[in-house]
């Protein structure tokens, strides 16, 4: 089954003259990393805002699980919910600074209708030990907490529902690089462990080749390519894509900016 | 990004004041009485505040039985001066009433109008809010409409015309008070929600499947409530003086006494028995005071970006 099928989906903020995301068709295979890259201002985090309906989309539509929820009101979205959920990229500001972890953990689960106290309380320690915090974790609030744990807390709370999708936008790129590829290799141990389809997104392409399976490369709101992670730097076509792959700091390779003066016109006329 | 910013503020601080950043070093390592001193040296208006206020609110607890009867009985010959007769340390008024009398059942007044007032326009003003702020739309539109017409308005001016309309008593006045204050603090809580709702925390609670009641009150109220407390105590010291000149101009409760009242009192006698209206005024100044101390105490006091607060994050 596809979990995301996404077809013509336009995006607007209110009030601007250019969709930010504009005519996107893709889906997501179940069990696949999802890569979308693309430099600041592309559309990443808005697509991805769009896509767990987060924002409206002015047109186009977006099937979960062969279900029409582009413009499903909040009590349809109820098991969406549980299903899809969300890794932000800056993990001081994705957790509520005055609640304690116990309460950011457990309130999901009443939330949807877990009446007992001590099966929450249960759960929760369970996301804890999976994402290998301590059970202690519980009576502390966010600040207490590195940057590298706050992101595994904000993991853990994306768990707690047991989603089936998981919508990172640049969960790593708010931290330093030893943390990054901790948190990175969580995320793959929980891929296997959970059985998690992931939308990932980076502007850090050494990441995404690491991580993805298929990468979607967004300009100015449009996919303009999408290619195999693996097989990227042969395979890519589109001058966008090369000019990325080009600005990308590469081992082994003397001159790290090396993109020449038609090539940068070709991509910016778009 | 939090720590950035505290970084830098450690870095100025550390530059332009090494003696105070001494003091707070070897605060610490003297143990806890001189770190609590120290603390209370640098919340000092904070401190100042709540001595201010615990003066008064001892006066307006204590006047029943320090001063039994009723505060507007004629107790002795008019126009005593203060201390010039035991028993009337305050001296009496045009009637022979007690000023001392008058000036600690006037803080019970006082203080039940301003805190009550302020009380109400906070639950009103915050509710309002709250709602426009966090919904924005229609409902922020129509927010901003009812507020303009209550800002072309001077506030005073509808205070009294309401005044004219509703007999006076302890709970009109705090109601009417009430109702022209609570703009000002539903315009702070509309920013305050306007600005939190789109922090990634209150995006995540609505991915989560929250529902909007649970995300104002649970996730952004905390966090919005310590501009909120501030104002909600600048807006007591203005609901006491509000009363104060509603009472002056003859339209509080005439059988109630209230500073106000004893100001318009002595009015007339401005020349020979200045104390009359010298004597409230001061208690109102007071009162003022310390309300505004302890809001900037504690606005102060809750701002999460104090220097102390930063350090003790693990890093």
């Amino acid at each position: 089954m596809v979990p995301f099928s996404v077809s013509d989906l336009i995006v607007r903020h209110p009030g601007a003259p250019v969709p930010t995301v504009n005519a996107v068709s893709f889906t997501l295979i179940r069990g696949e990393t999802l890569g979308i890259v693309g430099e600041s201002g592309s559309g990443k985090t808005t697509l991805a805002r769009a896509l767990i309906r987060l924002l409206s989309p002015e047109s186009g539509s977006i099937r979960f699980e062969n279900e029409d929820i582009t413009h499903a009101r909040p009590a349809a979205l109820s098991r969406f919910r549980r299903e899809v959920q969300m890794v932000f990229q800056d993990p001081f500001a994705s957790l509520n600074p005055r609640q304690k972890i116990r309460k950011a953990l457990t309130t999901p689960l009443a939330v949807h209708g877990m009446r007992d106290p001590a099966e929450r309380e249960a759960r929760a320690r369970q996301v804890l030990r999976e994402t290998n915090l301590p059970d202690d974790a519980l009576e502390r609030f966010p600040h207490e907490f590195s940057g590298g744990q706050r992101q595994r807390i904000g993991i853990a709370r994306a768990l707690i529902l047991g989603p089936s999708v998981m919508i990172c936008d640049e969960p790593v790129s708010a931290l330093d690089l030893s943390t990054q590829a901790q948190i990175l290799n969580l995320l793959v141990a929980l891929k296997q462990s959970q059985n998690l389809s992931y939308v990932f997104i980076s502007h850090d392409l050494s990441v995404v080749r690491y991580f993805c399976d298929r990468v979607m490369v967004m300009h100015h709101g449009r996919i303009v390519e999408t290619v195999a992670a693996a097989t990227m730097e042969a395979d890519a076509r589109h001058p966008y894509t090369r000019a990325l792959l080009d600005a990308a700091p590469h081992p082994g390779r003397r001159k790290t900016r090396n993109v020449p003066k038609e090539a940068e016109t070709t991509v910016f006329s778009n | 990004m939090e720590d950035a910013s505290a970084a830098t503020f450690k870095v100025t601080f550390d530059a332009k004041q090494p003696a105070s950043l001494h003091r707070a070093s070897s605060a610490r390592h003297t143990g806890r009485l001189a770190s609590v001193l120290f603390a209370a040296r640098r919340e000092g208006t904070l401190i100042a505040g709540a001595a201010l206020l615990s003066v008064i609110f001892t006066l307006a607890l204590v006047a029943p039985y320090a001063f039994p009867g009723d505060p507007l009985a004629i107790t002795g010959p008019s126009f005593l001066w203060p201390g010039e007769a035991a028993g009337h340390s305050l001296g009496t008024d045009a009637l022979g009433r007690d000023v001392a009398a008058g000036i600690a059942h006037g803080a019970r007044f006082s203080l039940f109008v301003g805190m009550g007032a302020a009380f109400l326009s906070t639950l009103a003003g915050v509710a309002a809010g709250a709602v426009a702020g966090f919904f924005g739309g229609w409902a922020d539109r129509s927010f901003v409409r009812v507020t303009e017409i209550f800002q072309t308005i001077p506030g005073f001016l509808l205070l009294m015309v309401l005044m004219e309309i509703v007999p006076p008593s302890l709970f009109s006045i705090t109601g009417t008070i009430a109702f022209v204050s609570w703009p000002m603090m539903a315009r702070v809580a509309r920013t305050e929600f306007m600005a939190l709702r789109s922090r990634e925390f209150v995006l995540a609670a609505r991915t989560l499947g929250y529902g909007p009641a649970r995300i104002i009150v649970m996730e952004i109220l905390p966090n919005a409530l310590p501009p909120i407390i501030a104002i909600a105590s600048v807006s007591v010291a203005s609901a006491i003086l509000m009363e104060a000149a509603l009472a002056f101009m003859g339209l509080g409760d005439p059988n109630t006494v209230s500073w106000g009242l004893m100001i318009g009192n002595g009015r007339e006698f401005l020349r020979t028995a200045w104390y009359l209206s010298a004597i409230p005024g001061g208690a109102i100044m007071a009162t003022v005071l310390g309300f505004n101390l302890l809001a900037d105490g504690l606005a102060r006091y809750l701002n999460p970006h104090r220097a102390d607060r930063a350090s003790a994050r693990t890093p």
